[in-house]
C-alpha cells in the first residue's frame, strides 16, 4: 500500500493538474481526450473513496430482501436478485416490491453520484413536471 | 489513421458512375461514429452522367461493432428507402458491399453541411429555431413511417426481420437475451423489462422506423435540418417507438425542459408529425415508449462498454459509454414504478 497521499488523493491531484494546466491549452480531439481522462479520474477517485462502503450497503440491502441467508458474495447476490426479478418473485404492488425498489434505487443513486452527479441534478430539476399535450 | 487506398476507391466510383476516370481526395475523418468510420472525401468524376465534383462521405465499419447494428449494405438499402420517400437524408450514391476494394464494405453518400453532435446542435440554435426544427423533424419522421411492411418499397428491405403486433413481447425476450450475453447481472434492467411488458399498450400499426431517431443523429446548419443520419438500427416497429425515443430524457443533452430532443417543445414535434400523418398523436403511447427507451440505450451502452472491457477494442470513450447505463437505470427507476397502463 502507498503511504500518504493515497491513490484517491493522487487521482484528485492529477485531475486538478489536467484541469488547471492542460484543458485550457488544447483543442479538438486532444481536448476531448483530456476531458475524458479527467472524467475517468473523477470516477475512479469516487470509487476508491466510496466503492467499498457502497458495495457493503448494497449487499446488506439485497440480504434484507430475503428471509433466508444470501451469503456475503455481492456478485452472487446480484445474480440471484436479477434472476428472481426476472422470475417475477417480487410481485407488482406488494410490500416486497416496495422493498426491492428501495434497494435498487439506493444502489443506483449511489453509483450515479459517483459517475455523473450532474445528470442526477438535472433529473431532479426536471422532476417538476413534464408538459401535458 | 488514414483511409486505405483512395485510388482503388476512385476506380470503384468510376465504374459505378459509368465514367472513364475519377479521383478521390480524402478531406479527413469525421468525428462521432462509435460503430462506423466516416470519412469526408471529395470525388471528381471525369465524365459521364455524374461528371463533376461531389462532396461526399465514405462510411465503413469500425474495427468492432455491436450485434444490433446493420452492416453497410443493409444500411445503404435503408437510407435509399428513406430517400425515395422524400425524407431529408444525405443522398446515397454508391455501395461497395464485398469488401474487395478497401478490405471492408463501404458506401458513399453526399455530404451535407452542419453539425450533428447533440450539445453543439443545442448550442447553435436561437430560441425561436427549436420549435421550428422539431416540427420539421416530426414531419420527416411521418414520411419514413409511411413505409409499411406490405409496400412495394419494402421489397428492397426483405432482410428486415418480420415483427408482429406482439412486438413488445418479442422486444422483452430480445432484451433479456442481450442481458444474458453480458458478463454481469443487471437487476434494474430486469425490473424495467418486466414493467415494459406489464404496461404495454396494444401495437396497432407497424412501419419502417429509424430506431435511433434522436438529437445527435441529424445534421443542422444555421438552425435548419440538412440531413437525418444513422439508419444502422432501422427496422419494422411501432412508429410510436421513434417518437418516444426522440423525446426520452436521456437524449435531451441536459436541456430537460425541451422535451422534444432537448431542442423544442413536445407540442411542436407532435404537430409536425400529425401534419404528415393526418392523425393526432396518441400522447400516452409516446410516453410509454419514452419511459422504456432507457432500457434499450442501457443495453447498447453496456455492449459498447463491453467492446472495451473484453479487450476487443480498448477505448476510454467506449469504457465511459458503458457507465452511461447507470443514468438510464436511474431514469427507469424514477419513471416506471409510478407509471400506469395507458397513462
Amino acid at each position: 500500500m502507498l503511504p500518504r497521499p493515497g491513490a484517491a488523493d493522487l487521482l484528485k491531484m492529477a485531475q486538478e493538474a489536467l484541469q488547471d494546466h492542460v484543458l485550457g491549452k488544447v483543442e479538438g480531439e486532444a481536448k476531448f481526450a483530456a476531458l475524458m481522462a479527467a472524467r475517468a479520474m473523477a470516477i475512479a477517485e469516487a470509487e476508491l473513496r466510496g466503492g467499498a462502503a457502497a458495495d457493503k450497503a448494497e449487499l446488506k440491502a439485497i440480504q434484507g430482501l430475503y428471509e433466508e441467508p444470501v451469503g456475503d458474495d455481492l456478485a452472487a447476490a446480484r445474480q440471484r436478485l436479477a434472476a428472481d426479478i426476472r422470475a417475477r418473485r417480487f410481485a407488482s404492488g406488494t410490500p416486497r416490491e416496495v422493498r426491492l425498489l428501495d434497494a435498487l434505487t439506493a444502489a443506483t443513486a449511489t453509483r450515479l453520484r459517483a459517475v455523473n452527479i450532474k445528470y442526477m441534478a438535472q433529473r431532479q430539476r426536471g422532476k417538476v413536471a413534464e408538459s401535458a399535450v | 489513421m488514414t483511409l486505405a487506398d483512395p485510388e482503388a476507391i476512385a476506380a470503384f466510383i468510376a465504374r459505378s458512375a459509368g465514367a472513364s476516370d475519377a479521383a478521390v481526395t480524402v478531406v479527413g475523418r469525421l468525428a462521432g461514429g462509435a460503430i462506423q468510420d466516416n470519412w469526408a472525401v471529395n470525388v471528381e468524376i471525369a465524365d459521364g452522367p455524374m461528371a463533376g465534383l461531389h462532396e461526399a462521405v465514405l462510411r465503413t465499419d469500425a474495427v468492432s461493432g455491436i450485434a444490433e447494428s446493420w452492416p453497410r449494405a443493409q444500411e445503404f438499402a435503408l437510407i435509399s428507402a428513406a430517400y425515395e420517400m422524400g425524407v431529408t437524408v444525405p443522398q446515397p450514391l454508391w455501395l461497395e458491399p464485398t469488401g474487395d476494394v478497401i478490405g471492408r464494405p463501404f458506401y458513399i453518400m453526399r455530404r451535407v453541411k452542419g453539425v450533428a453532435q447533440g450539445r453543439r446542435v443545442l448550442r447553435g440554435l436561437e430560441p425561436e429555431q427549436g420549435d421550428v426544427l422539431v416540427r420539421r423533424l416530426g414531419l420527416e419522421l411521418s414520411k419514413l413511417h409511411a413505409v409499411v411492411p406490405t409496400d412495394k418499397l419494402s421489397a428492397s428491405l426483405a432482410f428486415l426481420p418480420e415483427v408482429g403486433l406482439d412486438l413488445i413481447v418479442q422486444r422483452a425476450a430480445h432484451y433479456r437475451k442481450s442481458l444474458d450475453a453480458l458478463p454481469e447481472p443487471h437487476p434494474v434492467l430486469e425490473y424495467a423489462i418486466n414493467r415494459m411488458e406489464d404496461l404495454a399498450p396494444p401495437v396497432t400499426r407497424l412501419a419502417l422506423c429509424h430506431r435511433d431517431f434522436r438529437t445527435g443523429n441529424y445534421m443542422v446548419d444555421g438552425g435548419r435540418l440538412t440531413g437525418i443520419l444513422d439508419f444502422e438500427f432501422a427496422g419494422w416497429s411501432d412508429p410510436y417507438e421513434d417518437l418516444g425515443w426522440f423525446c426520452a430524457r436521456c437524449w435531451r443533452f441536459g436541456a430537460t425542459e425541451n422535451e422534444a430532443g432537448g431542442v423544442g417543445s413536445r407540442a411542436a414535434f407532435y404537430a409536425g408529425y400529425a401534419e404528415g400523418t393526418g392523425r393526432p398523436v396518441d400522447d400516452a403511447r409516446v410516453r410509454y415508449w419514452e419511459a422504456v427507451a432507457p432500457i434499450r440505450w442501457a443495453i447498447v451502452a453496456l455492449q459498447q462498454g463491453e467492446r472495451h472491457a473484453s479487450g476487443q477494442e480498448p477505448s476510454l470513450d467506449l469504457a465511459l459509454t458503458g457507465l452511461r447505463a447507470i443514468e438510464c437505470e436511474y431514469d427507469l427507476l424514477s419513471d416506471l414504478p409510478k407509471m400506469t397502463r395507458g397513462a
